[in-house]
């Protein structure tokens, strides 16, 4: 294996910003028109956040599965990994994530929300529908084309805010479907940091915006009867 | 195979023809006379054969990157059409550069696979897979062979070692070198330098990054092994900061008529350099760096003003 001391954050983006941003055009146009599906399901996801029954909550989390396994597979395993010799390894690893939040979330059904029930949970809430709505306007805010666009469930960073999103919107924080969202942020952050990318801030600072809620839901209700009641442990 | 004096002409001969099926006609129509093309291209001898190749050659880190991307793809052709038909001969690439490689074959193939290319490449993983990897390089290549090997960033180089020379000695490739980049490891590369009969090392120098001139230049001209400069331009931030202030106009008697140029012929000036290699996917910016292979290059009293000049910038 190479010795990885000997390299610095820089030498890893093995391509130029201009590449990677035509990465997601080109998924956009292989996946057309798969957008609106996508967007859809992002849609739906917002309507289930604000409910409170089991089922809303399962259904979310399979939305949200779905989602993080249609991007490991159209956009790390089809297209990132043409330029990254670790889009594959990536791509592995949302899948794994994509399995975790099914075990969480539909199979053990331990993902329920908290609808408007404090300032977390519409943080939460604020944050998927940033995700779902307004990350797919980044691209023409900053410059690059409608075609480079970024929509939920097919482009990873607004599918990794959305799910900071779920986290948070959720009685009970599950830090365990923290990691992968929290790695791959740190990541894209660096990626587009070393680029110069203008929003290589926006996804770093949703995460920790996410982990800082995520304390706090923990200190404020993660212990008390109700939410253990609510969230089945 | 050693080049005779007619090969090099052939060369010559085969970039000339090169730049025909390009149409000269429209590529120098969109250069300044200074860009590039006027008189023979610099070279320089490769000291272990006494081969000759051009003092600019084409680097591929993440300019070449470029996956499927149709488009992109047919840039980087472009890139490589033109740097065949001003003269150029040296690609180099590794297997840390994700898709360049096939980019570049792609590239060589759309041109006709065209023989004046010297193909320079990396092994990048360890010892024991060393074999499997640069025979899956060479494939994505499609060449037969390999002019140069290096081991990339000295990466495994005790394992890799005797394979090269073996391949060499067989004739499976043309030289054996080692790398590093921004002047890592420098130290383990001079122990290694002094050791081994390596045909090529590849460093990191600039005209602010001159660490190496102190020690490793003249070590290698010592050794008598020829030395690729890799990031002349920073990866561009150099040439970035620089475009924001005028070419000063003593730059015209080294014949550099831009800023890639000024750079580059401050680099292969150094008697120890034998080749730079700025990595560019954008056809344009390969004109202008190789336009640094042509006409004057500074003497040591200029060189010292161009680090000056850039200094106080």
């Amino acid at each position: 294996m190479p010795e990885w001391g000997t390299y610095s954050p820089s030498d890893f983006p093995m391509f130029s910003d201009r590449t990677y941003h035509r990465l997601f055009e080109l998924l956009n146009r292989a996946t057309w028109p798969a957008q609106i599906t996508t967007l859809a399901a992002g849609v739906a996801l917002l309507v289930l956040l604000r409910r409170t029954d089991e089922r809303s909550g399962r259904i979310a989390s399979g939305l949200l599965a779905a989602a993080w396994l249609v991007v490991a597979w159209a956009y790390f395993w089809e297209k990132y990994a043409t330029i990254h010799w670790a889009g594959r390894h990536i791509a592995v690893l949302f899948t794994g994530q994509a399995l975790w939040l099914g075990w969480v979330g539909v199979v053990r059904g331990r993902i329920v929300f908290a609808a408007n029930e404090g300032i977390v949970a519409r943080i939460g809430i604020g944050l998927a529908a940033f995700a779902v709505l307004a990350y797919p306007l980044l691209a023409r805010l900053f410059g690059r084309p409608w075609a480079q666009t970024e929509v939920f469930g097919l482009a990873p960073d607004p599918t990794v805010a959305a799910t900071l999103g779920v986290v948070l919107a959720a009685l009970q924080v599950r830090w365990s479907l923290l990691v992968v969202p929290i790695l791959w942020s740190v990541f894209s952050g660096l990626t587009l940091w070393t680029m110069k990318s203008p929003d290589a801030w926006v996804l770093p600072l949703l995460a920790v915006a996410g982990i800082v809620m995520a304390g706090v839901r923990q200190l404020r209700s993660g212990g008390s009867e109700y939410s253990r009641a609510r969230a089945g442990d | 195979m050693r080049p005779t004096p007619l090969a090099a002409n052939r060369t010559r001969r085969e970039a000339l023809k090169g730049l025909t099926a390009l149409g000269a006609a429209a590529l120098f129509g969109r250069m300044s006379g200074a860009d590039a093309g006027a008189g023979e291209v610099l070279t320089r001898a490769i000291p272990s054969s006494g081969e000759r190749i051009p003092v600019v050659g084409l680097g591929s880190w993440k300019t070449f990157n470029v996956g499927g991307d149709p488009a992109a793809r047919g840039e980087c052709t472009e890139v490589m059409r033109r740097f065949f038909g001003l003269g150029g001969r040296m690609i180099d690439s590794s297997p840390m550069y994700g898709s360049s490689q096939e980019v570049i074959g792609h590239g060589w193939a759309q041109l006709g696979r065209p023989g004046v290319l010297f193909s320079a490449e990396k092994v990048w993983t360890s010892g024991r897979e060393g074999a499997a990897q640069m025979e899956a390089t060479r494939r994505r290549w499609g060449v037969e062979r390999f002019d140069l090997m290096q081991v990339h960033n000295l990466q495994d180089w005790e394992q890799h070692r005797p394979r090269l020379f073996e391949m060499k000695a067989a004739g499976r490739l043309r030289y054996v070198g080692i790398t590093t980049s921004h002047g890592r490891r420098t130290a383990d590369m001079e122990k290694i330098m002094r050791a081994h009969p390596l045909d090529f090392v590849q460093v990191t120098c600039n005209v602010l990054d001159r660490e190496l001139e102190q020690r490793l230049l003249p070590l290698a001209q010592d050794r008598g092994i020829a030395v690729i400069i890799n990031r002349p331009f920073r990866e561009g931030s150099l040439i970035d900061a620089m475009n924001r202030h005028p070419l000063p106009a003593w730059a015209a008697e080294c014949d550099a008529a831009n800023w890639a140029q000024f750079l580059l012929k401050f680099i292969v000036a150094h008697p120890a350099v034998t080749c730079a290699i700025p990595a560019t996917g954008n056809p344009a910016h390969m004109v202008e760096n190789m336009g640094a292979a042509f006409g004057r290059l500074p003497d040591e009293a200029m060189r010292r003003r161009m680090i000056a000049h850039v200094g106080s910038l």
